[in-house]
């Protein structure tokens, strides 16, 4: 047993180092465009569109992330001719160079080649309630499902191995050092951080941060979480692991991170005059200085963020907006912050990209 | 967004919220009328030498439709006739025991008032009313008014509404047997008792009663299309079991002045089966829900220029939603709504001369809500909104030789009183409304109509008080009606009994829509968006006798009936991205033919149903297009006289190509299903 583990963590050593390798536009990898109806670039990035629920909408748009040209149909039906599902949740990049992509209300996780071609699905059972976030952790996906569990999900064999029972309707889910933390929402009734060690993958343990968290993120070795708040404010701040403190902030709706960077933004309505603004931030978390991002143009001041993403190649950051009914659109800044354009997406609701070199 | 607090949300607020993300939200501009066959609708008797239908006259818009037709059509509930009625859009969530709502030249269905027996039908937590419970069985005639019906004596609610949709309950006729007893079965597990019984008191007393037993599996198949696959699926958790009685006294005072009272009860339980979602069959959401209203209307001539109509009218409705899921505290979410109304209305009709009419109409009502669900996660108690309305009507109508005006306007005044939370503020409010008609020609009548009409619907206790998405600073919603039309009626001695065409082009502006509105996470009602609607509906209807009846044998004639609608409903607000698309399920064409061919064998009804394309989003994009439909419906009845009662036996099938489509996509309707019906009249 422990062997085999090993084995396949080496395995996945050297297809991580052959991914690396292969960044030159000539050197594609073997896996790279396997199945492929379409002509892809290697500098792509495919963006995960959440949807509306109850439409069956969720898709994938894929981008080359060099030119910024997309393709203008849903990538995951043109690859396999039948749709995601209902509510597009998460995607995450696999060290083996595939992706999982994660549909909440179809409670299906599938697993994709870098080119957006199903290898495998998988059903997350009924017991354990829909899924929602995944991150990669070993040869596993940790899971967290509404049901207020974190499944462990093989990911060679596709199939729940295990499950923590962890707060009500957990929402996102982080690793560090071996450890995942996700937080418990509880739909406004819990308040904490779940923390679970992979290693023993026993009893989770528990950090108070704030009413209805969501959202979790670790930088450069710092663990923040964002919540709703009780009064739908959504504060943000960081979670001290060690000591079990967490210290507010800000303020913030959307976040990714980069090096030692978090960007966040934080969208608030006005209700006499339904208009939206959206600020943009970077902090840096070995300075703790918060900067206000400008270059901001002046029609994404106004629109609601669904999501941000920094290219891991570039340093890049785009940013997904949404208006809930009509396609999103991703703005495109360079690492400086300064605005190079608009990406129109295929989907309702674009709320993640992932990139691939 | 947290989907999860979508999910939380009961069924019927889920729906609600669909239905106002979608401005305006409607199937269909589906037409239809049997017209030419009922001449009197209220009070208002329309009979001139040459048949006139109301249609034809009346100087609004009205589309009837009544028991024969509907038998001979095999039509099987209220939203089956609706669906032919012209300029009234029914949406539609499939299957037996899915919500089913009327919206009128797409306005809205919380514009459109319904009326059973002269007295309207209230739900003040959701503002509309599913039609789909109303089997026809006890139904006489359904006539569907715009702007509102030409009856002087109505109640001021019927003034306010953009539009009425009016039932009438069946009263025994002259001829007509005491005792009714009727089975119906058929597809998807469906049999049907009903029981129908009437009895006269005396001379001047009637009493009638009727109950009714429903019970269908609901699992249908249907096809489901994902890319290049086509499945074959069952609709799940689609089963309903349902109980109704009614009891009715019927009685004329001395002074001939007449008193009809009502006692309504419904029950029911049923599975919601909710959207289809691609690879999760898993549903589990159930409701239970009972109705009760107990009801009189008094009516009498004062003298010879006085008249008086008042009504007073109980109501309770209680409903329980529950789902099943993990997610869920405790695995289970169940939601339970109480609400309550007291109604108390009158009107006065003063014609101080042959050519002027005025009336007066108060209406007062107080409802109340009582339910689990808090405004917000800080407040632990529920609001237990109270709100009391007070409706003024005052209508004038001026006839002068071809010439005929209506004109009459409502104030409203409401206010609300909540147990927690915050109150909203008074309102008050002004509509006024206009319509004219002319006959134009005097050899065949040609008529002219006109009107104008300006309402507004109030936020429902949905939209003031749900769980976060409440807003209790909202305005109500404004609709403002403009309308003209041509109608023209003939008839062709032996060769067409009568012949009918209308032809009605209307613009309706909706304003301070009241809407779901999105943010980031925390979705909240707003008066937000203005839609405009522009359309034409043609209908025809026509009877001609082809085989004259004999000593021994009875008539043979074809009767058919034609209606088409074009419709553009566009998003003008200019804050919209979807400024100046097509609304959600608005067809721009649709219309429907039903031909009934009576003979003394059999009788057969035929009708069709169509819709052209559509798009499920605002968004009028390939991905979301529904595919034009049609679906047919073929009915044979035939009437066995035996020695001392008559059987009716009837036979049919709905949508006979089995062709499958979706109203609401993802809401699939049932394929082809077959209906068996036998009544007994003693």
């Amino acid at each position: 047993m422990k062997s085999s583990k090993l084995m396949i963590a080496a395995l996945s050593a050297i297809a991580l180092c052959a991914g690396f390798a292969s960044c030159s536009d000539d050197d594609e990898a073997w896996w790279n465009k396997a199945g492929s109806k379409i002509s892809m670039t290697n500098t792509r990035a495919f963006i995960l569109n959440e949807g509306a629920m109850n439409k069956n909408n969720a898709g994938i748009t894929y981008f080359d992330w060099k030119a910024d040209t997309t393709y203008n149909d849903d990538l995951f039906m043109t690859q396999n001719s039948i749709a995601m599902g209902d509510v597009g949740q998460d995607i995450i990049v696999s060290k083996s160079g595939n992706m999982f992509v994660i549909v909440s209300n179809s409670k299906v996780i599938y697993k994709l080649n870098p080119a957006g071609v199903r290898i495998a699905n998988m059903s997350i059972p009924a017991e354990l309630g829909d899924p929602r976030y995944g991150v990669e952790v070993g040869n596993y996906l940790y899971v967290t499902c509404y049901g207020g569990f974190v499944a462990k999900i093989d990911t060679e064999k596709m199939e729940v191995v295990g499950s923590v029972p962890v707060g009500a309707n957990p929402e996102y889910i982080v690793e560090k050092d071996g450890t995942v933390y996700c937080t418990c929402s509880g739909w406004g009734k819990d308040q904490r951080v779940a923390a679970i060690d992979t290693k023993t993958f026993g009893e989770a343990e528990y950090f108070e941060v704030m009413v209805n968290p969501d959202r979790i993120i670790e930088v450069n070795g710092h663990i923040f979480v964002q919540g709703y708040g009780a009064y739908y404010d959504y504060p943000w701040g960081e979670l001290n692991v060690k000591d079990g403190t967490f210290n507010t902030l800000g303020n913030a709706s959307a976040w990714t991170s980069y090096g030692s960077k978090l960007y966040y933004a934080y969208s608030a309505t006005d209700w006499t005059t339904y208009e939206t603004t959206t600020t943009f931030n970077v902090y840096d978390t070995n300075t703790t200085v918060m900067t206000e991002m400008d270059n901001i143009p002046e029609d994404l001041r106004s629109k609601s963020v669904y999501g941000m993403n920094v290219n891991p190649y570039t340093g890049d950051l785009y940013v997904m907006t949404t208006n809930f009914t009509t396609n999103g659109e991703v703005y495109h800044f360079k690492a400086d912050g300064s605005y190079v354009g608009k990406i129109a997406s295929t989907g309702v609701n674009p709320r993640k990209i992932v990139f691939f070199n | 967004m947290q989907w999860g607090d979508n999910r939380r949300l009961s069924f019927h607020t889920l729906l609600y919220i669909i239905a106002s993300l979608l401005p305006c939200i409607s199937m269909s501009g589906q037409t239809d009328t049997i017209a030419g066959r009922v001449h009197n609708i209220g009070t208002e008797a329309v009979v001139s030498a040459v048949r006139v239908p109301t249609s034809v006259s009346s100087s609004r818009p009205t589309w009837q439709i009544d028991r024969e037709a509907m038998e001979q059509l095999g039509l099987q509930n209220l939203a089956d006739a609706v669906k032919r009625m012209a300029g009234a859009s029914v949406k539609d969530y499939g299957g037996m025991g899915g919500l089913k709502t009327v919206s009128i030249r797409n306005l809205g269905a919380h514009h459109t008032a319904v009326s059973y027996d002269g007295v309207t039908i209230s739900n003040i937590q959701a503002g509309q009313i599913d039609i789909g419970r109303y089997t026809l069985d006890g139904i006489e005639s359904v006539a569907l008014s715009v702007g509102e019906a030409d009856d002087w004596l109505q109640s001021a609610r019927h003034y306010a509404s953009a539009g009425v949709l009016s039932i009438k309950s069946r009263r025994q006729g002259p001829d007509g047997s005491p005792l009714e007893v009727k089975v119906k079965g058929g597809s998807f597990g469906l049999i049907s008792p009903s029981l129908r019984y009437w009895q006269p008191l005396g001379r001047r007393t009637t009493i009638a009663a009727n109950a009714a037993y429903m019970h269908a599996d609901g699992v249908y198949p249907f096809i489901l299309k994902n890319g290049i696959e086509r499945t074959h699926e069952r609709r799940n958790n689609s089963d309903i079991d349902s109980w109704q009685g009614e009891a009715n006294l019927y009685h004329t005072l001395a002074d001939s002045s007449r008193l009809d009272m009502k006692l309504y009860w419904y029950r029911s339980r049923r599975g919601l089966p909710g959207a289809v979602v691609l690879y999760n069959r898993r549903s589990t959401e159930r409701m239970w829900d009972e109705d009760f209203f107990a009801q009189a209307l008094y009516t009498r001539q004062i003298n010879k220029w006085l008249s008086l109509q008042s009504r007073l009218k109980y109501s309770h409705a209680w409903n329980r939603y529950q789902d099943t899921d993990v997610k869920y505290e405790g695995g289970r979410r169940t939601d339970v709504a109480r609400q309550n109304e007291y109604y108390l209305s009158a009107t006065l009709g003063w014609q101080p001369t042959r050519s002027l009419r005025f009336s007066l109409a108060e209406d007062v009502a107080i409802g109340n809500l009582r339910s689990n669900i808090t405004i917000s996660d800080n407040l632990t108690d529920p609001p237990y909104p109270r709100r009391t309305t007070s409706l003024t009507a005052i209508a004038a109508r001026y006839s002068h030789g071809p010439f005929t005006i209506n004109a009459d306007v409502v104030g409203t005044y409401a206010t609300e009183h909540v147990k927690a939370g915050t109150q909203p503020a008074d309102r008050h409010r002004l509509s006024p409304s206009v319509a004219a008609s002319m006959r134009i020609t005097d050899t065949n009548p040609l008529y002219l109509r006109l009107m104008y009409k300006s309402t507004f619907r109030m936020p429902t206790f949905n939209d003031l008080y749900y769980i976060r998405m409440g807003n209790t600073g909202l305005r109500p919603e404004n609709a403002h009606e403009w309308g003209a039309g041509l109608s023209w009626s003939t008839r062709l001695p032996h060769v067409v009994r009568h012949l009918s065409i209308t032809a009605d082009a209307y613009l309706n502006h909706v304003t301070d829509k009241i809407v779901a509105f999105p943010t980031t996470y925390v979705w909240k009602m707003s008066n937000y968006g203005k839609v405009r609607i522009h359309g034409i509906d043609f209908t025809l209807a026509a009877e001609t006798p082809l085989l004259p009846a004999t000593a021994r044998m009875s008539e043979t004639s074809l009767t058919l009936t034609a209606a088409y609608t074009m419709q553009r409903a566009i998003d003008r607000d200019p804050r919209s991205a979807t400024y100046n698309n097509q609304l959600p399920y608005t067809p721009r064409h649709s219309g429907n033919i039903a031909a009934m061919l009576r003979t003394p064998w059999v009788n057969v009804g035929y009708s069709i149903v169509m819709q052209g394309r559509r798009w499920s989003s605002s968004q009028t994009i390939k991905q979301y297009e529904l595919k034009a439909y049609d679906e047919h419906t073929l009915s044979l009845s035939r009437d066995l006289r035996l020695r001392h009662s008559t059987i009716g036996l009837q036979a049919t099938i709905n949508n006979l190509t089995n062709r499958q489509y979706d109203i609401i996509q993802y809401y699939p309707m049932p394929g082809r299903s077959f209906t068996m019906a036998a009544t007994l009249k003693l």
